[in-house]
């Protein structure tokens, strides 16, 4: 299934470890605020702003943050959606290998269009919105075939029988290929979106918010399908979302992102029961249990999030900090491994004692 | 804390007539809300839970209408010379009231005030009919080109007689408390100018400002960030304590409604399925959707990677509702036969829990 | 939330039947919306017949050819009465004859009514001889008076001009080209402003400033000046066809902008739509994403400001002709026949020459109620 591609960027020593699938180092993406007449750019919202993370095969990774932290941009940004403005992003691809069959690590970013084009493939994306994200004067047969339309491996009668097998997958009917969007419910559409992603066999799904919009029960039916399909398919997820709950029950590891930055990266159970930032401790006591018998106090933090075009000085989110110290104003914490595989942005990672769920 | 009525919703009924029939919105809500009590309503979209709330105001948008049963509120006035000793009660019912007159409009803000979810957020909900709401009914919205003082003064003197500065005194002492950083140069700015959270804030002191007797919040924190949501439910539980009021809280949110209501109905196609306090509810559910609501809820600190448990099938049509219980179709302790025919009826299960199924109905 | 329609939950299988009606496409709920609209009915049919006979078939439905002059100078209008030939009441119409009298106090011939002759109007008269489409000689006419009636029978509904020529037929004739023009400038100003507003949108930066600037310096001319210029710089000796399609293109010329400038703005707020760019994660190209997912997404506002854009269109060629910069004879179109009522004496003297001022008018009104039913059918919105 590979090709001869021409000029691949391939890096030597890309990858920090051979078992990473995808590896983003360093990522910034900065919108420039323009004003007056000529455009002049006055500043930067610092919507991704150094942030480092990878993935591995058939794990999930959740990016879970508030509004304003950059975890959608920064999905976006793998995929090259949004242009970065800096950084690296390193995957191990089949359809790039020169013989096809190995895998080689290359930037995502240094990538030619028709190199980006192939790319495509192998990391696909779900959105947050049931409504806007399926083109409503498209048929949901077209809908789904038309990644395979574009890369030139849609045949007539195969491609029916993909699209087919792909519709039943996500528990819809083949009835279902000549009706429109708009004769479905949300959580269907969320199906026919995910149907979409899967077309080209990738290993990457990007899944940006694809329950946030649904009602509570339907939740629980899109996320066992996502569960499903990622044992049946290999899939490895990048799985951004807002909801600590949804992040945990579906993650293998999780990253929470504050105003661009990661504070912290860990795997999901000990994020949960021993977080190591005060941002993640505050964040999970903040969420309503739904246990009315459970007693713990929650910790408030004060103030509002922080604005990206202007963040703090220092660590950015010491206004709202309990444990604040003088440092914490004027430097920035470096995100380092404190522990295997968990890594925090805080100068007082070590020492802080702080309560999980 | 005496134990006396303020809202009492008997039977009550709401129906929309689009093009292909009668939706029944409501079909047969009754709950009581007493003085300083937090009453909250669960259910999805489409369960009936907003109409609800806009029925109590006599607000329900046009094509929906009042098609029957009643909602009684109980005026308290402080009798003079007395500090807090025994009230006189006047029962006004507003579902009879002229939806425009004066009185009701009285009632509105001055008595119930009411909070929306975050007028800028892209998730507000849209009727089963196809109706939409919130442009008709503009109580205490912010309109985005007047300040928030001058929008707060505007409902501060309707409800009580005090002078354009007054009504600003009072307007900024509000935002103070209400947890609005420099409050005296807040006052003079746009909407646009806060953040969400700071918006819904200035939604509550302006509903507050007129010291009612029972908010209204049909999902204030859904569109809110998480930390500050945990800040605005502080805000609502620290303001129900200082002035007794009751709060009628309308979400889909189990772990928020988990903390702020102390009674809790459960709403599913219109209809309530289960009321009971909040604890018997969530440890002791009676009606099987509440159970499959409670089970299909991932939970922050339960340390499951299993699958989810799931209510099958979808929430019918509004327009083809499955005879019987209307849960049926998708009700794991479906009982052929029985619930497919009789539609059940409201019965009391246990100490003040009630259900609507017929499991606990001797048919 | 999810948004909760009436229509959105999928049935139970056994419902499935049922639901069968309700499950349409885009455009044939925009039908159904349509049809429920009795005034964009009217405008509709009122648009379809406009074309069908004057633009199609004029020769047929007009009583006499465009140029044929009679002796009948600036003769009044016959009125149609329901008379039979002995002046008794019949259900089949008739007009009066006319009768050539000498008016001593303007000093010129007048033809006035007579009532005393009347000639029956028959249905499918042979009259003057035609080609039908420019191909299929025929003389065949819709209605008039049968040949049969004598020389002097004529039926001029309308009445005549100052050559004698029949003031409605040459209003029919006169239809096809403005509407035509109508129809041919917009189709070209839809390709030209869609193509480059769907690219200025899509691309921005340079190119969009580039093309935004060029429609703001086309746009910035005042109108009537510039046709001047260009009608002027339209060699006399040119074929009058070709007259009339530098005409067409100059008024294109200035009125693409606009409609380039409302799609840029469409597409902008499509662009970022989530189904866009699902196509482009999923390596859409440009021109797909253009052409694919944003122009259509974009038709429905467009249907409506173009088909609400092509009565501008006709009174500006009816305006601009009538004052002379537009066509000339011996090309007829409203604005000319227009040209001969420039003066106080001929609305005084022979006001009949004003009938092709209800005709624009009717065209652009039938137009107008199309457009707003368009609008109304395409929009998922409005309030019913």
């Amino acid at each position: 299934m590979g090709t001869t591609v021409a000029n691949l960027p391939v890096e030597r020593k890309g990858m920090t470890d051979p078992n990473y699938l995808l590896e983003v180092r360093n990522l910034k993406k900065f919108f420039p605020i323009q004003r007056g007449f000529f455009r002049r750019t006055v500043g930067y919202v610092k919507a991704v702003d150094d942030v480092s993370f990878y993935l591995r095969e058939g794990e999930t990774l959740g990016l879970v943050g508030e509004s304003g932290c950059g975890k959608t941009t920064a999905g976006r940004c793998i995929i090259r959606l949004y242009e970065p403005s800096a950084g690296e992003a390193y995957i191990r691809s089949r359809v790039l290998s020169p013989n096809g069959s190995g895998d080689v690590a290359v930037n995502i970013f240094d990538l030619q269009p028709d190199q980006l084009k192939l790319l495509r493939r192998e990391i696909s994306m779900i959105f947050q919105d049931p409504i806007n994200s399926l083109n409503p004067r498209m048929t949901v047969g077209d809908i789904i075939a038309e990644p395979m339309v574009i890369h030139g491996v849609y045949e007539p009668n195969t491609g029916r029988e993909t699209v087919v097998n792909l519709l039943e997958r996500v528990g819809l009917l083949p009835d279902h290929m000549k009706r429109y969007p708009h004769e479905f419910s949300g959580g269907q559409r969320q199906r026919i979106g995910i149907a979409r992603a899967l077309s080209l066999n990738p290993r990457v799904v990007i899944c940006d918010e694809p329950v946030s919009a649904l009602d509570v029960s339907i939740q629980a039916q899109t996320l066992n399908l996502l569960q499903d399909l990622q044992h049946d398919f290999n899939l490895s997820y990048i799985f951004v979302a807002h909801d600590l709950s949804v992040v945990q029950h579906i993650s293998d590891r999780v990253a929470v992102m504050y105003v661009g930055k990661i504070v912290e990266m860990a795997d999901s159970d000990k994020l949960y029961s021993k977080p190591l930032h005060p941002y993640t401790e505050a964040l999970l006591s903040s969420v309503p249990k739904p246990d009315p018998r459970s007693k713990s106090k929650r910790i408030i933090m004060q103030g509002d999030i922080a604005d990206p075009s202007s963040p703090p000085p220092g660590c950015y989110f010491h206004p709202r900090c309990r444990y604040v110290q003088e440092i914490c104003k004027k430097e920035s914490p470096a995100f380092r491994e404190v522990e295997p595989e968990h890594f925090v942005a805080c100068h007082f990672a070590e020492q802080l004692d702080l309560k999980g769920v | 804390m005496e134990i006396e009525p303020l809202v009492e919703v008997k039977d009550l009924k709401v129906q929309f007539e689009v093009r292909a029939g009668i939706v029944r919105a409501v079909d047969g809500a009754s709950f009581t809300i007493y003085r300083g009590q937090t009453l909250g309503i669960i259910g999805e979209s489409g369960c009936g839970k907003s109409v609800t709330a806009r029925a109590i105001l006599n607000m329900v948008p046009p094509p929906g209408k009042i098609a029957g049963g009643e909602v009684v509120y109980y005026k308290y006035q402080q009798r003079q010379g007395t500090n807090g000793g025994s009230h006189q009660v006047e029962q006004i019912v507003t579902t009879k009231l002229d939806p425009d007159g004066p009185e009701i409009r009285k009632i509105r803000g001055g008595e119930i005030g009411m909070i929306f979810q975050e007028p800028m957020s892209s998730l507000t909900p849209v009727y089963t009919a196809g109706t939409h709401i919130g442009e008709a009914v503009s109580l205490h919205r912010l309109v985005p080109v007047k300040t928030i003082g001058d929008q707060m003064a505007k409902n501060i003197q309707e409800s009580r007689k005090v002078t354009k500065e007054e009504a600003r005194e009072i307007a900024i002492d509000m935002l103070r408390r209400v947890g609005i950083p420099k409050p005296e140069q807040r006052v003079d700015s746009f909407p646009h100018q806060l953040s969400g959270g700071q918006r819904q804030r200035v939604m509550i002191a302006v509903a507050l400002s007129c010291h009612p007797a029972m908010l209204i919040a049909d999902e204030p924190t859904t569109a809110l960030d998480v930390s500050i949501e945990a800040q605005i439910l502080d805000l609502m539980r620290e303001l129900q304590e200082t002035v007794n009021m009751s709060i009628m809280f309308i979400t889909h949110n189990l772990g928020v409604v988990a903390e702020m209501a102390e009674e809790i109905v459960v709403m599913y196609l219109g209809k309530q399925v289960e009321r009971a306090s909040t604890e018997n509810l969530f440890y002791d559910a009676k009606h099987p959707y509440t159970r499959a609501l409670l089970r299909s809820i991932p939970i922050v600190g339960k340390k499951t990677r299993d699958r989810l448990a799931v209510i099958e099938g979808m929430v019918p049509d509004p327009h083809h509702l499955p005879s019987g219980c209307l849960f049926h179709p998708r009700c794991p302790s479906f009982m052929p036969g029985k619930c497919d025919v009789i539609e059940p009826t409201w019965k009391e299960a246990g100490p003040n829990h009630w259900v609507r199924c017929l499991l606990y109905e001797e048919v | 939330m999810t948004t909760k329609t009436a229509q959105d939950a999928i049935p139970l299988p056994g419902e499935a039947k049922k639901k069968r009606e309700v499950s349409q496409d885009y455009w044939s709920l925009v039908w159904w919306r349509f049809k429920k609209n009795k005034m964009a009915i009217v405008g509709g049919v009122m648009v379809i017949l406009f074309y069908f006979v004057c633009g199609l078939l004029p020769e047929f439905f007009a009583p006499y050819t465009l140029h044929y002059q009679s002796n009948y100078l600036e003769a009044r209008p016959q009125p149609i009465v329901f008379k039979n030939q002995q002046g008794q009441f019949s259900l089949r119409p008739a007009v009066y004859g006319l009768n050539q009298e000498l008016d001593m106090v303007l000093r010129k011939r007048t033809y006035v009514v007579d009532e005393s002759r009347i000639y029956p109007l028959s249905l499918f008269v042979r009259g003057q001889s035609y080609k039908l489409l420019g191909l299929i000689p025929m003389d065949i006419h819709l209605f008039g008076v049968s040949a049969d009636a004598g020389e002097d029978a004529t039926a001029f509904i309308l009445g005549t001009d100052r050559l004698g020529r029949d003031v409605l037929s040459r209003i029919i004739y006169g239809g096809r080209l403005s509407l035509l023009l109508g129809l041919l400038g917009q189709i070209l100003t839809f390709l030209l402003g869609t193509t480059l507003g769907v690219i200025s949108g899509y691309y921005g930066g340079a190119v969009d400033i580039v093309i935004q600037r060029l429609t703001e310096f086309v746009g910035a001319f005042p109108d009537i000046p510039i046709f001047m210029a260009l009608a002027a710089a339209i060699p006399v000796t040119w074929d009058p066809m070709w007259v009339y399609f530098m005409l067409t293109l100059i008024l294109v010329f200035i009125r693409w902008g606009g409609l380039a400038r409302q799609v840029r703005g469409l597409i902008l707020s499509l662009r970022e739509r989530e189904y866009v760019l699902a196509a482009r994660s999923a390596g859409a190209s440009d021109i797909r994403l253009m052409f694919r997912h944003l122009l259509p997404g974009t038709m429905s506002h467009v249907i409506v400001i173009v088909t609400l854009m092509i009565p501008g269109m006709i009174l500006s060629e009816t305006a601009l002709s009538w004052l002379g910069l537009g066509l000339r004879p011996p090309l007829t179109s409203w604005g000319v026949l227009l040209q001969e009522v420039s003066s106080v004496r001929a609305i005084r003297f022979a006001p009949w020459l004003l009938y092709p001022v209800p005709a624009v008018i009717l065209a652009v009104l039938s137009f107008n109620m199309l457009g707003d039913g368009l609008r109304d059918a395409l929009d998922p919105y409005s309030r019913r």
